[in-house]
């Protein structure tokens, strides 16, 4: 079955960014630019990761992640929390909601796929195709 | 955590917070210059002006990155290049200064936690505007800083009240 990977940020820029890292990887990439769409596109979509942002207006990253959190059907969604806070103290709140990790904005591509990849195995890094062996020699 | 005796360094900290943005999301080096006055160029002195507040218990506040319109332009023909898009089209020039400002508050905000003020960030809001002088101020408060980047000026400025225990 096809991932499904829903970037919630208001920040044009970052889903643009996200959606582009993302497509290499054959998975479905949905969109939000809050957490109230983020909210009705996770219960439509039932993401396999939500990349959210802390900082939005209308609700904020935190207020989405309360909201899944208590919505029995999406509750167990793995959460990865984009900021561009470094250390905010409310990481101690995400952490008791049960994001899985986070990365600081900007965020290097390897880190956050990488991140992502402990959730979808299928997101790695592309490798080189394996050299072919050599070809036995002509008689 | 009780508040450093002396007040941070805000040209430090801004400075180290905007080469860490412009390269890791631009790949642009960026050259610190000395104060540059208003070219009279009118596409270099109009400028986007990305502005994100600072609300802490100790600490009240703005960043404020202030761009000519060409630069933003070209900044985003880098992001959509890197990332494979069609052309600078589908991304708002508003929206990438207000984000560059966001990451270069947040890390001011980072830098400036350990000292002991602790600062939430405001969403970002962009204006266009004529080329924005300092406003007066003590310099305790404040942090100006100009940058040379691809052969434009940027100015980076961080305003911080500390009001009293």
């Amino acid at each position: 079955m096809t991932p499904k990977v829903l970037s919630v940020d208001d920040s044009k820029t970052i889903r643009l960014l996200l959606a582009r890292l993302f497509r290499p990887f054959a998975c479905e990439f949905f969109a939000a630019s809050n957490g109230e769409e983020g909210l009705a596109i996770a219960a439509e979509q039932r993401p396999d990761l939500i990349l959210l942002d802390y900082n939005m207006p209308v609700m904020d990253g935190i207020a989405m992640l309360r909201r899944l959190r208590e919505d029995p059907e999406l509750r167990r969604t793995p959460v990865i929390m984009l900021t561009a806070e470094a250390g905010c103290e409310s990481m101690a709140t995400v952490a008791r909601l049960g994001v899985r990790d986070y990365v600081t904005k900007p965020f290097r591509e390897e880190q956050l796929l990488a991140k992502a990849g402990r959730i979808i195995p299928l997101i790695a890094r592309p490798e080189a195709p394996p050299v072919p062996p050599d070809p036995p020699p002509i008689p | 955590m009780k508040p450093a005796s002396s007040p941070p360094d805000l040209s430090r900290i801004g400075g180290r917070a905007l080469r860490e943005v412009f390269e890791t999301l631009l790949s642009f080096s960026v050259t610190e210059v000395s104060e540059v006055p208003p070219a009279g160029d009118e596409s270099e002195d109009y400028r986007l002006v990305g502005i994100v507040t600072l609300n802490g218990d100790r600490l009240s506040g703005n960043v404020r990155l202030q761009l000519p319109e060409d630069f933003a332009r070209l900044a985003v023909s880098r992001v959509v290049r890197d990332h494979g898009g069609e052309g600078p089209a589908d991304l708002g020039i508003e929206d990438l200064v207000g984000e560059l400002c966001n990451m270069i508050a947040g890390r001011v905000a980072a830098s400036l936690r350990p000292e002991g003020y602790a600062a939430l960030l405001d969403p970002p809001v962009v204006l266009r505007a004529a080329h924005l002088l300092p406003e007066p101020g003590p310099a305790r408060e404040w942090g100006r800083t100009c940058w040379s980047c691809e052969g434009h000026v940027l100015t980076l400025e961080i305003q911080c009240r500390y009001p009293g225990p």
